[in-house]
């Protein structure tokens, strides 16, 4: 394994990609409704908020113990107690800096630019990351294919935390293999970790896939061997700093960032824990079935991917991920020298390998519950697009060498390479937005094929938002409208953020509502019927389409 | 096989395997956009079938099934989606207008065109449609589903008898639960909504149905089905379905717990021109999740 050190030109690459990205993403921010989560999201954002805000009141007036008694905490922290609360104070901080102090973005935006960091983060980190141990085109190529997913761009808009736990993953395992040579990321992997706990709890599965690298890196110091007394011993390497560092920085941050813990550390650590161990399981629709409980098939998650991945960053993501296994095949078996003749090269590959297919292989198993979406495996992504990118080094190459004469368009060539694979993501982007979760790759024709093989496309409620510019112009003052999958929170930020009337009613079912908005969810047709049934017709007077096929559909009762 | 030539196949497999890939998705995105139809191309296939028409007795068939996009233009005509639509009783129909997406009408037209006579094909922009007729489609005479008002529903337990008396909102509440009601329905039932009467069975007790004075003609042809929720979430019990003419039992129906609209037919010309008291009666073993419903008509045919 190389080590580049990286020059100023290497941050400032890797910022320009963060930061050009987080351009787009608060540009087109306006285009996404908002999700189930974010509804739910914000109000915690707003919530915690308050309590800093009043704990601030408080130090001033030299009170601030009244900000610590269980019922204080409670008042603003017991809502939304079943994720830890870094995010929702970070979505929190930013709506009162951006939307409150600063009067620069709507309330929605401000609470979703946090979310939008990170995804910035994560493309910075993974170019450093490529720079560092391989070369500048392949954290390029890297980063730009992870930034050109679809369904990621999707969600680097959202005030949710799939990609910030993802940014954080990554950085997790980054510092963690820093820290195999330096002492302060030794101890900085530890203070990453901690803060990765206190986004979401994927993360608990990262020591394993440490452990496990670290057992491949050193397992030539794993010895038995017999005691002078006939007895037998272990000898075992040193175990890296950075263990210690998790050990007591993981917990010192999970339950310092988080005051709804403080009144019951135990109980209430208990409580988050149970909950996602006896997890809801969401509908989920794969290939004309809909599985609303465990086991999904195991094929779903690699199936998912195959077709929601752009197609040809699938296939070089795929041919690296084979690539590199074969390597270390040949290298184990045969012992031959070859491109990663290095104990140390090798673990690394092994390392990559791992995180590009644990988060995957997680989710295939039968008894985790049915969480669904591919936000549940972008933990493996950055590690994917990594393996794809080495796969297009490993044929350039192949071509230069193969054609001698060909060195001289080097250059041209790995840029053409380059652009035309980044640019099959960019049409993806262009083709699906701003309905993301409806993304489905050119092997299965788009969205109108996922429709054919009755694969979920729509879910999350957010696509409400674009029913309501009908609703706003054309329903009668006072209406109230069903808006089935979107949810309450998310319809009172519509009428805040000025993209809703105010007159418009919530209403909870299509019996007494004037107007429906439903979102086409195979599992949910039961109340497309329903609507029709009460409201006498099946005239659908708005709708959202994507390639034709329906997002979201507007009924008005007779 | 000498190593390098093994590493230069492969190398030479995954530059072509990428390259066509990259091909094809570039030729994917640009024939998308350009495969979809216009507003105007709706507008205009909307205009012409409301032209043709007829809508006491004529269907139009999506195809796509997820085309829905045509109910913002022809969403008050009779518009069928099923996934499948050889399986569906399209004898009542006097005219089939095949509206067709991308061409996935192709797919169809040999069914259609065996079973009826193809009358004209249209395109309009990137939407076609064909018209077909069928020339010996049955009438409905009689609808058990429109005429639910009229009906006297009894839930008979043992030696126990309860009338159901409350009729609101097109239900016949019989007390008890939720879901103990025999009412109007849109269902999905085999991927698409029917409208079918609800009529969740209990179990240990028979619901019975009767319809007094129903002109009888040559058939009563109809379906029952549960939800597909219904079929998935348990291993169910079946639902039993008994149609009796004057008391006399004419067809004892079984709906499996698997998903689908089971079709049924009565040979009824003994009857026809005759009115007759109808009862349908529903039970089960055990009622756990029995989202049972059903409906029926009498047909004549030509």
């Amino acid at each position: 394994m190389n080590r580049n050190i990286l020059s100023r030109k290497d941050y400032l690459i890797g910022l320009a990609i963060a930061l050009i990205y987080i351009i787009s993403l608060i540009a087109t921010s306006k285009d996404i409704g908002f999700v189930r989560d974010e509804g739910y999201y914000f109000k915690a954002g707003e919530q915690y908020n308050g309590w800093f805000v009043e704990l601030w009141d408080n130090l001033k007036k030299g009170k601030p113990l009244a900000s610590f008694t269980k019922a204080n905490i409670d008042k603003y922290f017991s809502y939304n107690h079943e994720h830890p609360a870094l995010m929702k104070e970070l979505f929190g901080f930013s709506w009162q800096l951006f939307t409150n102090k600063l009067k620069l973005t709507s309330n929605s935006t401000g609470f979703r630019i946090p979310g939008m960091l990170f995804g910035g983060l994560l493309l910075f980190l993974m170019y450093l990351f490529g720079a560092e141990f391989f070369n500048r085109r392949i954290a390029i190529l890297a980063t730009l294919m992870m930034a050109v997913i679809p369904r990621f761009w999707f969600h680097s808009h959202l005030a949710c935390f799939d990609v910030p736990i993802t940014a954080m993953w990554f950085f997790t395992v980054y510092a963690f293999v820093k820290s195999l040579y330096s002492f302060k990321w030794g101890i900085l992997t530890g203070i990453i970790f901690g803060f990765a706990l206190a986004i979401k709890h994927n993360v608990y599965f990262i020591p394993f896939l440490l452990l496990l690298y670290i057992i491949y890196l050193k397992h030539n110091e794993i010895r038995f061997f017999r005691e002078k007394d006939g007895g037998v011993s272990l000898s075992i390497p040193t175990i890296p700093l950075a263990f210690f560092s998790m050990l007591i920085f993981g917990p010192i941050i999970l339950i310092g960032h988080w005051p709804y813990l403080w009144p019951d550390v135990f109980e209430r650590l208990g409580t988050y824990f149970n909950y996602h161990l006896h997890h809801e399981h969401y509908p989920v629709s794969y290939f004309n079935i809909t599985y609303d409980r465990p086991p999904l098939p195991i094929s779903y998650p690699y199936v998912i991917t195959m077709i929601t991945v752009p197609a040809v960053i699938w296939v070089l993501g795929t041919l690296g991920s084979l690539r590199t296994t074969f390597w270390l095949l040949v290298q184990w078996i045969k012992k031959t020298p070859n491109i990663y003749s290095t104990l140390e090269s090798r673990a690394f590959m092994f390392l990559i390998l791992l995180n590009a297919f644990f988060s995957i292989f997680l989710i295939s198993l039968p008894s985790v519950p049915i969480f669904g979406g591919v936000k549940h495996w972008f933990p493996s992504m950055p590690y994917f697009c990594i393996l794809g990118a080495l796969e297009f080094e490993a044929l350039l190459k192949f071509i230069i060498g193969f054609k001698p004469a060909l060195i001289r368009f080097s250059r041209q060539i790995q840029y053409a390479g380059i652009s035309l694979i980044v640019l099959t993501g960019i049409l993806g982007i262009i083709y699906i937005h701003p309905v993301g979760t409806g993304f489905y790759n050119e092997f299965v024709r788009g969205t109108r094929g996922a429709a054919d093989l009755e694969m979920q496309r729509k879910f999350w409620g957010f696509a409400g938002y674009y029913e309501l510019d009908y609703i706003n112009k054309n329903l009668p003052p006072n209406s109230s409208v069903y808006f089935h999958r979107t949810n309450y929170d998310s319809y009172r930020m519509y009428q805040r953020d000025g993209f809703l009337r105010k007159d418009i009613n919530y209403a909870n079912e299509p019996d007494n509502a004037t107007a429906a908005t439903f979102h086409f969810q195979k599992a949910y047709m039961k109340d497309l019927y329903k609507t029709w049934r009460w409201f006498g017709n099946r005239i659908a007077r708005h709708g959202t389409y994507i390639d034709e096929v329906p997002m979201v559909q507007t009924y008005v009762r007779q | 096989m000498n190593f390098q030539i093994f590493m230069k196949t492969i190398n030479i497999i995954s530059l072509s395997i990428v390259g066509i890939v990259l091909i094809y998705s570039f030729g994917w995105y640009i024939y998308s956009p350009l495969s979809r139809p216009k507003i105007r191309d709706y507008e205009e296939a909307s205009k012409y079938i409301r032209g043709r028409f007829d809508k006491t007795r004529d269907v139009i068939d999506l195809q796509p099934f997820w085309a829905e996009r045509a109910r913002e233009y022809m969403g008050d005509l009779n518009i069928i989606n099923p996934r499948d639509i050889s399986k569906e009783d399209l004898n009542k129909y006097k005219n089939i207008f095949v509206f067709s997406v991308f061409d996935y009408g192709k797919q169809v037209l040999p069914f259609f065109k065996q079973r009826f006579k193809f009358v004209e094909e249209k395109t309009f922009g990137k939407i076609r449609v064909y018209q077909f007729e069928n020339p010996t489609h049955e009438d409905v005479l009689y609808s058990f589903y429109d005429n639910l008002k009229d009906a006297k529903i009894r839930v008979i337990k043992g030696s126990e008898i309860k009338e159901c008396k409350e009729f609101k909102n097109d239900q016949w509440r019989c007390g008890g639960p939720d879901w103990q009601y025999i009412g109007k329905e849109i269902l999905d039932i085999d991927g698409t909504g029917r409208e079918c009467l609800w009529s969740h069975p209990i179990t240990g007790a028979i619901i019975e149905i009767n319809f007094e004075n129903v002109p009888l003609s040559r058939k009563i042809a109809g379906f029952s089905g549960l939800t597909d929720e219904a079929v998935r979430y348990v291993e169910g019990s079946p639902v039993y379905l008994s149609i009796s003419i004057d008391d006399k039992e004419v067809l004892y129906h079984t709906n499996p717990n698997k998903i689908g609209a089971h079709r049924f037919e009565i040979d009824t010309t003994p009857f026809r021109g005759s009115n007759h008291k109808v009862t349908f009666r529903v039970s089960t073993h055990l009622d756990g999740v029995r989202h049972y419903c059903f409906t029926a008509e009498v047909r004549d045919s030509r």
